[in-house]
């Protein structure tokens, strides 16, 4: 279980703004935090890991306080059994990749570790090469390799995949399932990606103004699963254009581009570039063997 | 897309089907066939409040008895606008729900001699209608 309650006034170009958390999120949860840019995401993921001391309250995880104001416990970053994620991948571009990895080994850790993991997001073929002949994709799956030799409690992905195109970000995906459950972790991500909320977390938390303005399970946060629509798919609008007394939006979903018409007040309620569901029922779609 | 709200009346299920009744007004009880049961969806349960979906094209519009179609939603409604294209039309109708919007096409339109203030039936087939808590 982690246990976050505290304050962190912070400042930002935009004028100043109270992180006020309270938060409990159980062992072996996968969790979402979701929010507008500003919302206080990533300086969440900032205070848990220790990059940022809050100004009051405290940070208890697993039973083991890592951060109380009162009693001046601050465990450093260093001592926060947490892995860490981001959009950069941020290897040692002098290193292979096997020497990235073992380069976070910790003083005594045998390399095993290393060899699991290599194993489980199949990197065997690419251990001599170097970060830069390696696809964006692979080198992520390094960085989250990396993330893992000294066995975090914790991983943290703060907008992991959002440097991927749609293949290779679906891939990662599933990886990051993979060690989330290989390794009983408890993982926190960041995205602004619906569908990849959807896919990966069971617990999704809304930041807003520094607090958690709402929170649910994944599957009735975003009100998808909950009607009777069986034919579902998330996308983002890409473009809308009006055909006499209808509108067409064009969704791109994985790799597609879906035609969806609507009526006026959905149309000119969408925006480019919004996550949209297009949903419909199980009877309306046919099928025609290829 | 066209949005009621409303309550769950009666729910009948056979296998991974289930019938849905639902209140939607005072004289408006409409059907939707849903691939759920109350297993697979907690919502559907007699009392509970739903909302119903469909979609503006889905709407057929008759001057006749709607007792000889094959679709058992229909709700009587005068039309309010027209708004008709060369292919398509829209219509707004006023209803005891609220209003409803049909697409439909412009030679339907002309055909059936619709236009503002003329009264109208709106009928949705039972599999049109998603049903959302």
């Amino acid at each position: 279980m982690i246990e976050i309650n505290l304050t962190k006034k912070l400042r930002s170009t935009g004028g100043s703004m109270l992180l006020d958390l309270e938060l409990k999120i159980k062992k072996g949860e996968f969790v979402s935090l979701y929010g507008v840019s500003g919302a206080g995401k990533t300086c969440t993921l900032r205070v848990l890991s220790g990059l940022l001391t809050p100004d009051k309250g405290r940070i208890v995880v697993n039973g083991t306080t890592w951060f109380d104001a009162g009693k001046k416990i601050n465990l450093s970053p260093q001592q926060r059994k947490i892995g860490y994620v981001f959009q950069d991948y941020a290897l040692f571009p002098n290193m292979t990749v096997r020497q990235n990895l073992e380069f976070a080994l910790q003083k005594g850790q045998s390399k095993s570790i290393v060899d699991n993991l290599v194993a489980i997001v199949e990197l065997g073929d690419f251990l001599n090469r170097k970060p830069s002949t390696l696809s964006g994709g692979q080198q992520q799956r390094v960085a989250l390799a990396r993330a893992l030799v000294q066995r975090p409690e914790i991983l943290i992905l703060d907008e992991p995949l959002s440097a991927l195109d749609h293949k290779m970000r679906s891939k990662l995906q599933e990886y990051i399932l993979k060690v989330h459950n290989a390794f009983n972790l408890t993982t926190i991500l960041v995205s602004h990606n619906i569908g990849e909320i959807v896919k990966l977390s069971n617990h999704i938390y809304e930041l807003h103004n520094g607090r958690v303005v709402r929170e649910g399970k994944a599957l009735d946060f975003f009100n998808a699963e909950r009607n009777s629509a069986k034919f579902r798919f998330t996308g983002e609008v890409i473009h809308i254009e009006k055909e006499e007394v209808i509108y067409v939006v064009s969704v791109l979903v994985g790799n597609s581009v879906v035609k969806v018409v609507t009526d006026r007040e959905e149309a000119l309620a969408l925006t480019l570039g919004d996550q949209v569901f297009v949903a419909s029922k199980a009877f309306n779609p046919i099928l025609e063997r290829i | 897309m066209n949005s009621f709200n409303g309550h769950i009346l009666e729910v009948e299920t056979v296998g991974n089907l289930s019938l849905v009744r639902v209140a939607l007004g005072k004289n408006t009880q409409w059907v939707s066939v849903v691939l759920d049961t109350p297993q697979t969806a907690p919502y559907l349960v007699p009392g509970e409040d739903i909302r119903v979906l469909f979609k503006e094209t889905e709407v057929i519009l008759n001057l006749q008895d709607p007792n000889l179609l094959s679709v058992d939603n229909y709700l009587k409604g005068t039309v309010k606008e027209v708004e008709a294209g060369e292919i398509l039309s829209r219509l707004v109708l006023d209803t005891e729900i609220g209003e409803l919007v049909a697409v439909v096409g412009s030679k339907s339109l002309k055909r059936l001699g619709l236009a503002r203030n003329m009264s109208v039936l709106a009928m949705v087939k039972m599999n049109e209608l998603i049903l959302a808590p």
